[in-house]
C-alpha cells in the first residue's frame, strides 16, 4: 500500500458520513463507495458544492455543535433529479 | 377560517410547530434540487428557532417513494411503475441500504418528531370531515388531519394545494416557497 493509499484510507475512515455519502452520489448510479478512487481534493470540493448560496456561518453560529453537525449530515447529499412525478403518491401502473 | 399563506423568506418567524411535506426534506436531501437553497434554509431556520418539525408515517413513505423513483430512473434509465415493481419486487432490493441511510438521516434532525395518531379515530374522523369539505386528495387530507390531532400550527410545502383550504376553527399558516 502507498503511503498516499493509506492517508486516503485513514482519511475515509475518520471522515463524517455524509462526505461519503457525498461520494455516493457522484458514482452514477452504482451507489458504491468510491472514496478510494478520488483524489482527496475533489473529494472535498464536491463536498463543499452543497454550501453554495447558503448561509451556512449564520447556522454555525446559531446552533449548537450537535444541532449544526445534525444539520449538515443532512443537507444536500444526494444527487439526483426529481420529477414532479415522483412525488404523486398515486401512480398509474404503466405509462401510456 | 382560511388559512394564512407565507410566503418564506429566510429569517421569517415560525410558529410554534410545523409539519413538514414530504417534498421539503426530499429538497433538501438533495443538492441538485432546484429548491434546495430555499428548502435547507427552511429546516436550518426551524432548527435555529426550536420550532419542532413534525413528520409522519405518511410523510416517510412519500420521501421512500420519490427517492425509489428517482434511483430507480438514475440506474435504469427507465420509470418505476407499480407493474414493473409487481412482477419483480426484488428490483428495490438494491437501495434498501440507501432509503436506511435517507430515513436515519431524518430521524436524526435535532428538531424533527412523529406526529402520533394517539386516537387514530379522530385522525380518520378529522381526514374524512376535511375530504368532505375541501378539494384535496385522500392522501392530503390525512396529512392535515395529523396536522390537525396534534394540534400544530404550521405547514410547510411547496405544492399549492393547499393555498384556499377552509378550516373551520383551526388557525393554520401555510409557509410554501
Amino acid at each position: 500500500m502507498t503511503s498516499t493509499q493509506f492517508a486516503v484510507n485513514v482519511a475515509y475512515q475518520i471522515m463524517p458520513s455524509w462526505q461519503i455519502g457525498a461520494v455516493q452520489s457522484t458514482d452514477k448510479g452504482r451507489f458504491t463507495r468510491k472514496a478510494f478512487t478520488l483524489s482527496p481534493r475533489i473529494y472535498f470540493l464536491e463536498s463543499e458544492k452543497r454550501f453554495d448560496g447558503l448561509d451556512i456561518n449564520f447556522y454555525r453560529q446559531s446552533m449548537t455543535v450537535p444541532e449544526f453537525r445534525a444539520y449538515l449530515n443532512f443537507i444536500g447529499e444526494e444527487t439526483v433529479d426529481f420529477h414532479p412525478s415522483d412525488f404523486e403518491v398515486y401512480y398509474p401502473d404503466e405509462e401510456g | 377560517m382560511p388559512v394564512t399563506i407565507v410566503n418564506f423568506n429566510h429569517g421569517n418567524l415560525f410558529v410554534n410547530s410545523v409539519y413538514a411535506d414530504a417534498n421539503l426534506l426530499c429538497y433538501a436531501r438533495n443538492r441538485l434540487s432546484p429548491y434546495y437553497k430555499t428548502a435547507t434554509t427552511i429546516i436550518g431556520d426551524l432548527i435555529v428557532q426550536k420550532v419542532p418539525l413534525f413528520v409522519s408515517h405518511l410523510v416517510i413513505d412519500e420521501v421512500w417513494w420519490a427517492f425509489l423513483r428517482a434511483w430507480y430512473r438514475y440506474r435504469t434509465g427507465t420509470v418505476l411503475t407499480s407493474q414493473k415493481y409487481k412482477n419483480n419486487p426484488s428490483i428495490l432490493g438494491r437501495f434498501s441500504k440507501l432509503l436506511e441511510r435517507n430515513t436515519n438521516k431524518i430521524l436524526s434532525l435535532p428538531n424533527v418528531k412523529m406526529a402520533s395518531a394517539a386516537q387514530p379515530l379522530d385522525v380518520v374522523q378529522i381526514a374524512r370531515d376535511i375530504f368532505t369539505s375541501e378539494s384535496l386528495m385522500p392522501r392530503d387530507c390525512f396529512h392535515l388531519a395529523f396536522v390537525m390531532a396534534n394540534n400544530i400550527e404550521g405547514f410547510v410545502t411547496s405544492d399549492r394545494d393547499f393555498d384556499n383550504l377552509n378550516l373551520p376553527n383551526y388557525p393554520l399558516t401555510v409557509y410554501r416557497y
